[in-house]
Parts: structure tokens; C-alpha cells; sequence
């Protein structure tokens, strides 16, 4: 035998990128974990902004469950891109929401904090995107 | 992309209606129930997927003509082998192995029986080898065991006896895990066959199974080299030392990739390999093409008397037949010499391998069939046929072809896909990709789980025993007592086979 027999290898990450794929990634999680605890535990304003989108409570869990399996994702390193589109699925929702919920509760709905998590997950797909064929096709010249 | 379904207006009209779809479930969403969002979602990422795909990315064509239909395209290419292997090809259809003879090896593996009823599914009227069966058979009574004693030539002390006509051919630990050498190991011990190391240096895993050995120095003599490639006489004197190492072989070239010899690359070399290798951590090892020590014809057997002097075990060479002339040549200087290998192992240009680059795979060497007529043609031109054995690889997984390598030359059998099909190999062709879904070509742990060693072991004895209890059946059909006996005329070749020209005169 012998010898061309490798696996064929992913290009290795640089240190910055690394570091920069970590500062994403805990980023995007601890946003989601905390948008998640909120949730979760009944948070008065998103208790109300539930109540106007007339899905209190299913909704909120349901959301907030998504929420802390994106997180986990994540940080998995395996499973960090299924995390990151789930985070930025969720957080287009959030945004995208923001566009048909009245005007009042944007106030408590802002449109920064979905961006606080689509930037960094955007970051986690480019920077792993040799891990998905799919995504790697997006950036093919 | 014409034809009954237009694929190219299908995927116009998909990618229409990826945006349109996008706009009604935001609608939605807005009108009747946040929970619309969700596909709202789901068809953004697709719209802007979409997009990248059509007007970003330049590589793929196909991806900018259809989108993310296109998509489908290499989803289904990548699962093509499977889709062929499981659904649409035939059974006679796949190579290197087809269905027929892998079900075969497959049922002998797990001593199952293997009769099959009605009629040969082969194409009886092509130009396939059959053979010769006798109007006399031989009782069974009278039937010889078989008995090969190489090195008995050279009157060497520790010439090794063979009591069953197959080997494990060389497979190096590197392109097999060590659960797939511990299996194979423990089966040949089971069987009472050799296995032959490969050429993946000092056989470390190999020498934990207690099977009988045939040590493989490669061009670039793992294991026992000196820092620059040549060989190291008192780590062949070491490792020939031990009982288990029954003889040693020389690989001048293999038919997978004859005249090549390999790159290592350093992020492959752990501290175990280096050790067992020989070889420096931390820089790619590039195995030559050539043994250092073997530049000409006089060298070349000059190298094989120092190794034979030097381990005091049978020594054999393999080769995969180029040039015929050299062949020739290289006899001729074994008997100006008066020193002669114990034995020549013929491997056909159809061998396999870990990993080739595709040119030598497919296009170098001369197949097995032509290339062990002719050697057997030089050997007795030359006069020196009754100074060695010779063994034969290439295909040969099932008794009748045993036959044709013994009709046509050989003295014995070595076989290494045979034995990976014993265990378990299903044929996913990944050898070099560590990706091994069976678990055998690959040193992923995860993909090793599923391989029970002791299972395994015993389906390689299995397999020799049934294909060697084929073997015997033949042999007493043919109307011979004894392997030893067969000759060409035992075989039936059509006019137009490729052997047709060697052997028709004699048969
Ligand atoms: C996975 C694998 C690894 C091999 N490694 C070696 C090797 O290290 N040295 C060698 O001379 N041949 C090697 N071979 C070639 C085989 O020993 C044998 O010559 C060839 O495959 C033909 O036999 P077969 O048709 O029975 O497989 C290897 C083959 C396979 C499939």
C-alpha cells in the first residue's frame, strides 16, 4: 500500500481565525442562552410581546427551546454550523417579526439584538464553510 | 437537458418560486400567525442561498444555470456508487469484484453453502477461461495433501512447508487498521496459512497474532533501513531472528503501481509510525521506485544473496511483469551468479492497493494471466524453473481461479483483496481515503467499532477452508492427485482470450 492514502484533509485553521471562530461562537451562544433564560423563565416583556403575537405560552417555550439547542450546537465544534443556521433562522425571525409586530413593543423587540447573533453566526459559517459542501459552494470563484 | 422532463425550466420555475414563497409566508406570518415566520425563514435562507449560488460563486456551472436544483445533481452524483452498487447494476456487472464472486467469498466467510441452482449466471458463450474436468475423476482416497517447501532448493535450514495452496498477500499495517491485521493474523494462524506483513515496517501488530510471517522489505525497507534508505543488516538479522518471520520477501513493484513508489506525508508520520517505519518524524518520507541497492540486473541479485545470507530465511521477490526482456535478462544473471530467489511472487497488473494515482491502476502492467505464462515460458527457456517456486496474485478470490494460476505456473496462491472481501470489505472502494465504512482500510476509531476481531478472524479461516475444500473437489474432477500436476492442458482457453497465443500450442 501506502502513502497517498489520507484522508483528504480540510485546510488547518490559523490561530487568528481560530480565535475569531471562538469569540463567534461564545458570542452567539451567550446572546441566544440569555435571550433563552429570559424566555424561559417568564420575562415580563417577552410575556407580553408573546401575548400580541397571540402564542403565549407555546410559543415562548417553543422559541426559547430553539434558542438553547442553538446555543448547545454551537459550541459543539461537530455541530457548530447546524448551530449557527439555526441561530441565524431564528434571529431573521426575530427580525423579520419585527416588520409585523406593532410599534409599540419594538421598543422591547429591537433590531439590534438579532444582529448581535446573525453577525457572529455568519462568521461561524464562513470561516467553517470547508465543512459543507452546500456552503462551500456559496463561496466557490 | 432536453427531453421529456425540460430540467432547465423546471429549475426556472423553482427559482421563482422560492422568492414567491418567501413573500406569502411573510404575509402570513404578518396576517395570520407568527408561526409562519419559521418558513418564512426556512425560504429566505433558501432565496439568498439561491442567489449566491446563481450570481456569487463562478466554479460551478451547473449550480449558476439551475440554482439550488442543481444542487440535486451533486447530491446524486455523490451518491451514485451507492445508488448503482444497491439498486440498478447487475450481478456480474461491478468491478474490481462483481456481485457473483463477492457473494461467494461472503458466504465461504461464514461457512455458508454456497450450491446455487438452475445454471451458471455467467455469459457461458464469451471468451472465458473454463477448465478441463476428466472422464476419470481421482478418488478421493487417492487425493495428495497439498505440500510446497520453498527454500528447499537452496537446501536452506529454515525452508518454510506450505500445507494449504493460499496466502494473505501483502498488506501493510498503515493501509489496514490493526483490527483488520489482528483479524487477518489470528485467521491465518486458525488456518495454518502465512501472512505477509506488507510493506509497513517493523510488523509490530502482525508479530502480536502469532501467525506464521513473510516479512515485506519495500523500496523504501521499513523497518529495517539505515537513515538513508539502504538496507540495515543487523535489524534484518533482528527481526529475521524471530520465530515468527518465516521468510522475506523483496518487492521490486506491485501491480497496482508498478515502477512507483509512495509519499508519506509528515502529518501521517505519528510516533508509533516513525518508529515502526524507521523514518524520521516531522518530514514527509518518499519511498523511491527503485531499492537503492538494485540498479541493474548483477546488483539486483547480488542484493538477493546479501538478504538471503543475511536473514538465513527463504527469500522471495515480487514483481509485477513490464518488460519481458528484463525479465529475461535478470534470469539470465541469476544463473551467471549461480544464486536464485526461493521464490518469485507474479503480481498481476490488476492488483490492488491502498491508494494509486489512477494512471498506474488502470494503465500499467501486464495482467496476471500472460504475465505468469510468459515467466513460466523465461523460467524454462532460461533453465532454472526447478530453482524456485513461484506464487501468483491478482483476483484470485475463489478455487476455480486457483486453478488457472496453479494450471499456468504457479505453485501457490497469495491473495489480498480475497481475504479483505472474507472480511467484511463490501467493495466501497475508500482504501485511501481513511474512511473505511466496514472498517478495515481505515484508522478511525469510530469506523473500527463496528469490526469484532474475533469474528472476523474466523471468517478468514472459514473462507480458506471452504475455498480450499473447492480446491480439492477440482482437483479430484480434473482427474490430478496431486496440485503439482496441473499444466495448461488442464485448462480450456478460447481462441480469443489473451493467454489464447501462450497456451493453445501446448494444450
Ligand atoms: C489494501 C491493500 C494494501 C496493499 N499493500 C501492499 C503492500 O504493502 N505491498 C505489496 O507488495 N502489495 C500490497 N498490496 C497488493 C497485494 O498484495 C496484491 O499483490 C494485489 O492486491 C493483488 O492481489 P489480489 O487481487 O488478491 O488483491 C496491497 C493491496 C491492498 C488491497
Amino acid at each position: 500500500m501506502e502513502t497517498h492514502n489520507l484522508p483528504v484533509e480540510k485546510p488547518k485553521l490559523s490561530p487568528a481565525a481560530l480565535t475569531i471562530l471562538w469569540i463567534a461562537k461564545l458570542g452567539a451562544a451567550s446572546i441566544l442562552g440569555g435571550a433563552a433564560w429570559l424566555k424561559l423563565n417568564g420575562h415580563e416583556p417577552d410575556i407580553r410581546l408573546f401575548e400580541e403575537l397571540q402564542w403565549e405560552p407555546s410559543g415562548r417555550y417553543l422559541i426559547g427551546g430553539i434558542e438553547v439547542v442553538a446555543a448547545i450546537l454551537i459550541l459543539i465544534p461537530q455541530s457548530a454550523i447546524f448551530g449557527a443556521f439555526l441561530g441565524l433562522g431564528i434571529m431573521m425571525g426575530a427580525l423579520i417579526g419585527h416588520f409585523s409586530v406593532d410599534s409599540e413593543i419594538i421598543g422591547v423587540f429591537n433590531i439590534w439584538k438579532p444582529l448581535t447573533v446573525i453577525v457572529p453566526c455568519l462568521v461561524i459559517l464562513y470561516i467553517k464553510r470547508h465543512d459543507a459542501k452546500f456552503i462551500q459552494n456559496l463561496f466557490a470563484r | 437537458m432536453s427531453g421529456v422532463v425540460d430540467l432547465h425550466r423546471i429549475s426556472r420555475i423553482a427559482n421563482r418560486l422560492i422568492w414567491a414563497l418567501t413573500i406569502a409566508f411573510f404575509l402570513a406570518g404578518w396576517k395570520i400567525h407568527f408561526a409562519y415566520h419559521f418558513l418564512t425563514v426556512f425560504f429566505l435562507l433558501l432565496t439568498v442561498m439561491n442567489f449566491f449560488y446563481r450570481h456569487v460563486q463562478t466554479e460551478h456551472t451547473i449550480l449558476r444555470n439551475f440554482g439550488i436544483l442543481g444542487q440535486a445533481r451533486y447530491i446524486l452524483e455523490s451518491l451514485g456508487p451507492e445508488l448503482r452498487q444497491y439498486l440498478f447494476s447487475n450481478d456480474t456487472e461491478e468491478r474490481p469484484f462483481n456481485r457473483i464472486e463477492r457473494s461467494e467469498v461472503y458466504r465461504k466467510s461464514k461457512a455458508v453453502d454456497s450450491a446455487m441452482s438452475f445454471g451458471s449466471a455467467l455469459n457461458y458463450d464469451a471468451n472465458e477461461i473454463k477448465i478441463r474436468h476428466s472422464m476419470y475423476p481421482t478418488p478421493k482416497e487417492e487425493l495428495q495433501p497439498f505440500r510446497l517447501t520453498v527454500g528447499e532448493e537452496r537446501g536452506v535450514e529454515s525452508a518454510y512447508t506450505l500445507t494449504k495452496p493460499v496466502m494473505i498477500s501483502a498488506m501493510s499495517y498503515g493501509s489496514l487498521g490493526a483490527p483488520a491485521v489482528e483479524a487477518l493474523g489470528r485467521g491465518a494462524r486458525m488456518a495454518g496459512i502465512p501472512h505477509n506483513t506488507g510493506e509497513g515496517g517493523w510488523p509490530k501488530y502482525h508479530l502480536m497474532t502469532g501467525a506464521d510471517l513473510i516479512f515485506q522489505m519495500g523500496t523504501a525497507k521499513f523497518g529495517v533501513r539505515t537513515e538513508d534508505g539502504r538496507l540495515d543488516d543487523a535489524r534484518l538479522a533482528e527481526l529475521s531472528a524471530k520465530p515468527e518471520v518465516k521468510m522475506i520477501e523483496i518487492k521490486l513493484s506491485q501491480g497496482a503501481k508498478p515502477g512507483k513508489g509512495g509519499l508519506l506525508p509528515k502529518e501521517k508520520i505519528t510516533a508509533e509510525i516513525s518508529e515502526l517505519r524507521g523514518v524520521p518524524m516531522g518530514k514527509d518520507v518518499v519511498s523511491p521506485p527503485y531499492h537503492a541497492e538494485c540498479r541493474s540486473p548483477a546488483a539486483t541479485v547480488e542484493f538477493i544473496q546479501r538478504v538471503q545470507q543475511v536473514s538465513g530465511l527463504p527469500v522471495g521477490i515480487k514483481f509485477c511483469v513490464g518488460n519481458l526482456d528484463e525479465v529475461r535478462t535478470l534470469f539470465g544473471e541469476m544463473t551467471k551468479q549461480q544464486v536464485f530467489p526461493d521464490y518469485i511472487a507474479v503480481d498481476g497488473g490488476e492488483g490492488g492497493t491502498g491508494a494509486a494515482p489512477k494512471p498506474y491502476l488502470d494503465g500499467f502492467g501486464m495482467p496476471l494471466l500472460p504475465a505468469l505464462c510468459n515467466v513460466q515460458k523465461l523460467l524454462l527457456e532460461v533453465g532454472i524453473r526447478d530453482k524456485l517456486k513461484v506464487f501468483s496474485a491478482g483476483k484470485l478470490i475463489n478455487a476455480a481461479k486457483w486453478v488457472h494460476g496453479l494450471s499456468l505456473g504457479a505453485d501457490a496462491i497469495y491473495s489480498a483483496r480475497g481475504f479483505m472481501l472474507a472480511m467484511g470489505c463490501i467493495q466501497a472502494l475508500m482504501c485511501g481515503n481513511n474512511t473505511c465504512p466496514v472498517g478495515i482500510t481505515t484508522h478511525d476509531k469510530s469506523l473500527q467499532h463496528g469490526f469484532d476481531v474475533e469474528d472476523k478472524a474466523q471468517r478468514v479461516k472459514n473462507y480458506v477452508d471452504g475455498v480450499d475444500h473447492d480446491f480439492e473437489e477440482l482437483l479430484l474432477s480434473i482427474g490430478v492427485k496431486d496440485a503439482a500436476e496441473l499444466s495448461p492442458s488442464n485448462l480450456y482457453v478460447p481462441p480469443a482470450s489473451i493467454i489464447s497465443a501462450d497456451v493453445l500450442g501446448k494444450s
